[in-house]
C-alpha cells in the first residue's frame, strides 16, 4: 500500500525497468483506486475517469524501461493523470465552444451530479462532495492529491509543477474555499429545512 | 493529518471501479508490457552503434577545419 518504504519502490521501479509483470501488478493494487478514485473526482464522469485511467497505466508500461531509478512511483502516476486530465479540459473546452450554439437547442439541462454525490452515504459526505465538487480545479486538485489519495507535500508539489512553497499556499487556500463552500451547503439545508417544517 | 477538513476528506470513500474494466487495463498493460520488452533490447544495440560513428565523423570535420585554418593563416 502507498505510503510506500523507499526501498520496496526503488526495487520495484528496477523490476518495471525490466518489464516484469508481476512488478506491474504491484504497482497497479497499490494505486489504481486511488487513481481512479482522483480522477472520477476530478472529471465527474465515470468513463471519462476509466478512460483516462487506462491512458495512465499504459503510459506507465510504455515508459517503463525508461524510468529513472530513484522514481517516485506515486508523484509520476499521479502527475501523468493530471496531466491527461489537463489535457482533456482543454480539448473539451474547444469542443464545448463549437457545439455551445447547438446545445442551447437541447430541451433537458444536462445532469452534473458527482458520481460520488449519488452514493454518498450521509448528508455530511453529500456536502463534502458538492463543496469539493464547486471548487475551482487547481484547489480541488490540491484537496484531493493530499487530502484523498494521500500524497506528502513534496509529491503534491511535483504532480502539480509547482513549489512546496507554492503548494502549501494553494493548500491554505484551498482549505479556506472548502470551508466556505461547507458552510455555504450548511446554510442552504438548514433554510431548506426551513421550508419543510412548519 | 491534523487538519480536521484534510481529515474529513481522507474519510470519503473510495470509487468503485468495474472489475471487468480493471481486469481489461491489467491485461492490455502485459501486453504492452511485453512488447515493449521485446522492443527494447532489439533498439538498444543499434542505439550503441550511432554514437561512435557521430563521434568520428564530427572529430574528423573539426580536423579538417582546424587543417584549412591553419592553412590559411600559413602556418602549416
Amino acid at each position: 500500500m502507498y505510503p510506500m518504504d523507499p526501498e520496496t519502490e526503488s526495487a520495484l521501479v528496477e523490476r518495471l525497468r525490466c518489464g516484469d509483470e508481476a512488478a506491474f501488478d504491484a504497482v497497479y493494487d497499490a494505486f489504481n483506486l486511488r487513481l481512479f478514485t482522483f480522477l472520477l473526482r476530478l472529471t465527474r464522469r465515470h468513463h471519462v475517469a476509466e478512460d483516462l485511467l487506462e491512458d495512465t497505466w499504459l503510459r506507465l508500461v510504455k515508459h517503463a524501461h525508461r524510468l529513472n531509478p530513484d522514481t517516485r512511483l506515486g508523484a509520476w502516476l499521479f502527475t501523468v493523470a493530471r496531466n491527461l486530465h489537463v489535457s482533456y479540459v482543454r480539448s473539451r473546452l474547444i469542443e464545448d465552444a463549437t457545439t455551445a450554439g447547438l446545445m442551447t437547442l437541447w430541451p433537458v439541462s444536462i445532469d452534473r451530479t458527482s458520481p460520488f454525490e449519488a452514493t454518498a452515504a450521509n448528508e455530511l459526505e453529500r456536502r463534502l462532495e458538492r463543496a469539493l465538487a464547486s471548487l475551482p480545479r487547481a484547489s480541488r486538485e490540491v484537496l484531493l492529491l493530499i487530502g484523498v489519495a494521500g500524497l506528502d507535500h513534496a509529491d503534491a508539489a511535483d504532480v502539480c509543477g509547482i513549489t512546496p512553497d507554492a503548494l502549501r499556499q494553494r493548500l491554505r487556500r484551498a482549505r479556506t474555499m472548502l470551508a466556505k463552500a461547507l458552510e455555504a451547503e450548511s446554510r442552504a439545508a438548514k433554510s431548506m429545512l426551513g421550508e419543510v417544517t412548519p | 493529518m491534523n487538519d480536521p477538513l484534510l481529515k474529513l476528506l481522507d474519510g470519503l470513500p473510495s470509487a468503485m471501479l468495474d472489475p471487468a474494466r480493471a481486469d481489461r487495463i491489467r491485461v492490455r498493460c502485459h501486453a504492452a508490457l511485453d512488447r515493449e520488452r521485446r522492443r527494447v533490447p532489439r533498439e538498444a544495440p543499434r542505439d550503441r552503434r550511432w554514437p561512435p560513428i557521430v563521434m568520428g565523423l564530427g572529430g574528423l570535420y573539426l580536423g579538417v577545419v582546424v587543417q584549412r585554418v591553419l592553412a590559411l593563416y600559413g602556418l602549416v
